[in-house]
């Protein structure tokens, strides 16, 4: 058995040396290789052995079998290297379409902001975008009549129940429902009467934040929306407050992040300013923590507020807000 | 509210400069939304003389001119017609350079070369719209000199400041300059005026009768006899142009300036026109028909408030004054008013009557309840100096004894602190005078002070300043809100960030665009038409929509029920761009009609997550993508519903109209109708002119939400291998997939059994209305390695179920 394994091998080690292409190496692996070929014959035949031998042999047989496949291999790598060839794999080739899909750029921003606020103890709620009259302008210190509504013509469904034109209900709402300290993000749809044009939808996204406590100020407001401005908009980005005017709020706030191309020093896209508007704030007004049933005297909070589309438009560079209600995948597939 | 620098600067010393006062005032809540020069972009603009006027060309609509420009003449063709020999004008020279229209060059008309242009105030850039005529200038100006340089009107700036709604003060020059004075601690000049008063008392003229005083809680007034209404000098109208504002006639042009410096509107009656020497304020009859003058016919009611004479209304209270007794050429005398009308009754009838004007706008804002006489008098006193108008003795000042000046407002002082989270000062006590500077520059009273509170009243023109915060808010607007420290919160608070819902849709969404979708967001409102193309009858439950009441356009007037016409509207947008494989997802809100009609409940809001893929084209031969069909998508639904930890579905047959008959799923959970899916029906697809097979689904997350299991439990791996079994069966088409697996499931169930498709055929080979079924079964036991023949056994039953349950013929 010994002596047939030898010249098997001889045998196999002539054969392979001879051979001119790939075809006739693969007629050699099935012959001495193959799942019917000879080495596989052989082993069969082991159980014939006594059982001292089997292990040995069994061995024995083994090793030819490698040292066939180690010599087949190199041939066929000789073969697919040094030879002109018909087939060769082209490594550059496309690789087979994995499609995976895209998050809508409004919902990118609204994640971020909620991860970085997530990270400043606040807690997410929710709202609902048909709103009472009530809540969207009266209990945040807009009487019917105030002239502030005209900012914020409105979609009515009744004459008290409106779209909200903004996501500040959500302020009351959370008041009434809950004792301080509160601290929440709540961001969302909201729906103004604007005429579509490239700053305009009658559609957008704001996230609104509100904080109260015993001892919150200004300067708190300042520090938190500081710290989300750079997480958004990255470290270099210098935020201003200047005085704003919201109903519901006072002191107001308008926040001002510099602009981003020309580094604050004025360009078309800052207006020549070298800041750019991004949100409204301020401290939560007294009347509007009353009508909520919070005792003004003892509690004090700030608020704020801005629009999801603005924030994208502005930290993409999209010029154009109605892009993000066409669902235009070329536009969509840009943000990964 | 447009001004210009050089009229700030008459009000109050400015050491900034324009650019520089835009950025301080910004910080202080006025910020300039445009600062330009007054003359940009010209170029090339002299003082010239008219000094020869010819008409040209058979129309007699042109004439030909002789301008000295000092330098030389020069011979301009001119349409206009308010020139006279004699008048200053602004002529743009060949090359020169106007804002609009570019550079301007020599031509000829009618065989004359015109060697350029008069100009009129709206082609030098200083006024928004087209008006007729050449703008006549002042003819102490120097000829010849370029107009962009002198320096009593060339060298200005003009703002256009954004003021908010509670601020209507700063709706004046002085307003504005009052601010300036503040920040910069310099001193507000307002202008003083001596009258002289005829010995004419106006009481012998007109009387006045307020009959509703909550609406009109001050009227003043005052009459100036023999004037005469001509066009204004040319400050005058220069000083209009700067405030963005049209000169009209002498009379008009001076009540709106001092509106414009003091916030006060005014208004000027013919007094000839005053019948019965008597002006009655009183509300509209109902239906009262007025003609305002604009020429505008309007139907008032009785919440209107009008200025009326013995006979009929003559003006429409703080908004427009009327047609019969507007200010004419003829006018020789004239009332003036000032008065102070309710600012949310004025707000209502410009609103519902659409009249916006200058003086609507600071009415219903609330002006100054103490500043008619002032406004009234400076007014008055222009009339004099500019015509040889007399005005009477006696001012009507009528005004109700409700009319007070602003209450006074405790401050805490250290709730200043408390509130901007740092101390004005050093100390408590250099803070305490800081805020009493402060306030005292904005004009602002200190009735009374101590250690702890400041007693104070503010301004009568400050009519948004209530109770204390805002208070605060000027203390800190003039210290800076760049001074303010910045700290996060000391106490820490625990919360719970986000809710399970919060996290579960957060998932779904993960999972489908791991699935290769791309999330849309499409706009709540919809298009009722869409209820029609998807044949919806209108009795479906989608057909119960809430109705916007003023909806803006067609296309959104209801509140969607469906995402579905969002999708198809993405899916069409993407195919009309030449997308060929678009795969879509939204996960949005749907809006019902609420349940109960109590008073303070709202439309039902429902969470839904659908999707759409269509795949237009023949596809890729490298790419071999694979054919997106319904089990395409049911097999996205199968990962979707599996990853969510969602189990026990059962996928049946669905009814949706909108869907092929029979391509037309449902999917239920226990019982429970959870989505939808299905091929969109042809003749849907053809009027969307779509050329491919859409599909699609629509689930209900408010249904599925509380079906989803949240704790993952480990299943121990198997111990012992399975044994696979393959089986083709020719069956009745009517025996479905999912029938056949149950009854092979309940055959010796204690073996572990999984059934899985392999083959669908249908063809010659098989009997008519039947199918070929091929699956393959893996059996398991938990304790043993299953033989063969245990196997077979098994296998035997299933053939004999099968065989009697649905007479299927092994193949």
């Amino acid at each position: 058995m010994e002596k047939d394994m030898e010249s098997l091998k001889e045998k196999f080690h002539k054969k392979i040396a001879s051979i001119k292409d790939r075809e006739e190496l693969q007629r050699i692996r099935n012959e001495y290789i193959g799942r019917k070929g000879i080495v596989a014959q052989m082993l069969k035949n082991i159980t014939l052995l006594s059982s001292e031998e089997k292990p040995r042999v069994g061995e024995l047989l083994n090793r030819i079998k490698r040292d066939f496949q180690k010599a087949i291999a190199e041939k066929d790598r000789e073969f697919l290297t040094e030879k002109p060839v018909e087939e060769k794999i082209d490594i550059t080739i496309p690789g087979k379409d994995f499609m995976l899909g895209t998050i809508h750029p409004i919902e990118l921003i609204l994640k971020a902001t909620e991860d970085i606020f997530l990270g400043m103890g606040f807690c997410i709620v929710d709202g609902p975008e048909v709103e009472l009259d009530y809540y969207n302008f009266e209990a945040l210190n807009i009487p019917k009549d105030h002239p502030a509504r005209d900012d914020q013509d409105s979609f009515y469904i009744t004459p008290d129940i409106l779209l909200r034109t903004q996501t500040s209900p959500m302020q009351v709402r959370i008041m009434e429902n809950q004792p301080p300290p509160v601290r929440i993000i709540s961001a969302g749809k909201c729906y103004r009467r604007d005429s579509i044009d490239n700053t305009h939808t009658p559609m957008f996204h704001q996230i609104e934040g509100l904080a109260v406590d015993k001892d919150i100020s200004m300067a708190d407001l300042k520090g938190v929306i500081i710290e989300f401005c750079k997480q958004i908009f990255g470290k270099d980005r210098i935020t201003r407050f200047r005085p704003g005017y919201f109903p519901f709020v006072e002191p107001g706030v308008e926040v001002d992040v510099s602009c981003g191309l020309c580094k604050g020093k004025g360009c078309q896209s800052c207006g020549y300013s070298g800041w750019l508007e991004i949100m409204g704030a301020g401290m939560v007004h007294p009347h509007v923590l009353e009508m909520a049933g919070y005792n003004a005297q003892k509690y004090t909070g700030f608020a704020f507020g801005m629009g999801a589309e603005r924030i994208a438009m502005l930290k993409y560079g999209i010029n154009d807000i109605r892009l993000f209600f066409e669902n235009d995948l070329r536009f969509l597939t840009q943000f990964k | 509210m447009q001004v210009s620098y050089n009229l700030l600067k008459e009000y109050v010393d400015i050491d900034l400069t324009p650019q520089e006062l835009a950025e301080r005032l910004s910080m202080n809540g006025i910020v300039a939304e445009r600062i330009k020069p007054v003359f940009e972009e010209v170029k090339g603009v002299v003082i010239g003389k008219i000094t020869e006027i010819q008409v040209i060309g058979k129309s007699g609509n042109l004439s030909l001119c002789k301008v000295d420009i000092k330098s030389r003449e020069l011979q301009i063709i001119c349409g206009a017609k308010n020139i006279n020999i004699g008048d200053f004008v602004p002529v743009v020279t060949e090359g020169g350079n106007l804002p609009g229209l570019g550079e301007i060059e020599g031509k000829e008309i009618h065989g004359v070369y015109s060697q350029g242009m008069l100009c009129s105030a709206w082609e030098l850039g200083l006024e928004k719209s087209k008006s007729p005529g050449i703008l006549i200038l002042d003819n102490n100006l120097p000829l010849g000199e370029n107009i962009e340089n002198l320096t009593a009107i060339g060298n200005d700036v003009i703002f256009d400041f954004e003021i908010f709604s509670n601020r209507p003060d700063l709706l004046s020059i002085i307003g504005i300059a009052r601010e300036i004075a503040a920040f910069s601690c310099k001193t507000l000049r307002i202008p003083e005026q001596e009258l002289v008063e005829t010995d004419e008392l106006i009481t012998d003229y007109i009387s006045v009768e307020v009959e509703d005083e909550d609406l009109c809680p001050r009227y003043a007034g005052r009459i100036i006899k023999g004037l005469q209404v001509e066009e204004s000098p040319f400050w005058l109208r220069w000083k209009l142009f700067l405030l963005g504002v049209r000169p009209i006639n002498n009379i008009v042009d001076i009540t709106n300036y001092v509106m414009m410096e003091t916030g006060q509107p005014l208004h000027a009656f013919d007094l000839s026109f005053i019948n019965g020497k008597k002006i009655i304020i009183r509300r509209a009859n109902p239906r009262e028909k007025f003609r305002t003058l604009d020429g505008m016919d309007r139907i008032l009611n009785v919440d209107n408030l009008v200025i009326a004479d013995s006979e009929r209304a003559i003006a429409l209270a703080g908004v427009m004054g009327g047609e019969n007794s507007e200010i004419k050429d003829s006018t020789k005398d004239v009332f003036l008013e000032s008065a102070y009308f309710d600012p949310i009754n004025n707000r209502r009838t410009s609103s519902y009557l659409g009249m916006r004007t200058d003086a609507s706008n600071r009415f219903e804002k609330g002006i100054d309840p103490y500043g008619q006489v002032f406004a009234l008098n400076r007014a008055a006193y222009h009339i004099m100096r500019l015509t040889e108008g007399k005005i009477l003795s006696g001012v009507i000042d009528q005004y109700s004894k409700k009319l007070s000046r602003g209450k006074a407002i405790k401050l805490n002082l250290s709730k200043v602190a408390q509130v901007l989270g740092t101390k004005v000062g050093k100390s408590n006590k250099e803070s305490k005078e800081r805020i009493i500077d402060i306030l005292n520059r904005l004009e602002f009273q200190i009735n009374s002070q101590d250690e702890q509170f400041l007693e104070i009243t503010p301004p009568s023109f400050r009519s948004d300043i209530k109770i204390d915060v805002d208070i605060i808010e000027e203390i800190a607007r003039i210290f800076g809100y760049e001074n303010i420290p910045s700290t996060l919160f000391k106490a820490t608070l625990i919360q719970e960030g986000k809710s399970d819902r919060q996290k579960i849709v957060d998932k779904m969404r993960n999972i489908l665009i791991s699935c290769g979708m791309h999330q849309i967001v499409s706009y709540s409102m919809i298009n009722p038409k869409y209820f029609e193309w998807l044949k919806l009858p209108l009795s479906h439950n989608l057909c119960q929509t809430i109705k916007l009441s003023n909806p803006l356009i067609q296309e959104q007037t209801i509140m969607r029920t469906t995402l579905i016409p969002g999708l198809l509207k993405a899916i069409q947008w993407n195919v009309n761009h030449s997308m060929e494989q678009i795969k879509l997802f939204e996960i949005g809100r749907t809006y019902f009609p609420q349940k109960d009609s109590r008073k303070g409940s709202l439309p039902v809001e429902k969470l839904m997550v659908s999707g759409g893929i269509v795949k237009i084209g023949r596809g890729n031969i490298w790419q071999k993508t694979e054919n997106w069909d319904l089990f395409y998508l049911k097999g996205i639904l199968e990962a979707f519903f599996d990853s969510l930890g969602v189990h026990d579905i059962d996928y049946l047959p669905g009814d949706s109209p909108f869907f092929h008959p029979q391509e037309n799923g449902i999917i239920k959970i226990k019982d429970k109708k959870i989505a939808i899916f299905g091929r969109l029906e042809d003749d849907i697809i053809n009027l969307l002119d779509i050329p491919g097979n859409i599909l699609l689904f629509e689930l209900d997350f408010e249904e599925l939400y509380p079906l989803i299991e949240r704790e993952i439990i480990f299943q121990p791996l198997p111990k012992y291998p399975y044994i696979q079994r393959d089986m083709a069966l020719v069956i009745d088409e009517r025996i479905n997939f999912a029938q056949i697996k149950r009854e092979i499931l309940k055959v010796s169930q204690d073996i572990k059994k999984r059934v899985e498709l392999f083959d669908v055929f249908r063809g010659k080979q098989i009997k008519r209305g039947c199918k070929s079924i091929a699956f393959s079964i893996f059996f398991q036991a938990d304790d043993r390695t299953l033989t063969d023949i245990e196997v077979d056994k098994i296998m035997e039953n299933v053939k004999i179920r099968l065989k009697e349950l649905f007479q299927a013929d092994l193949r």
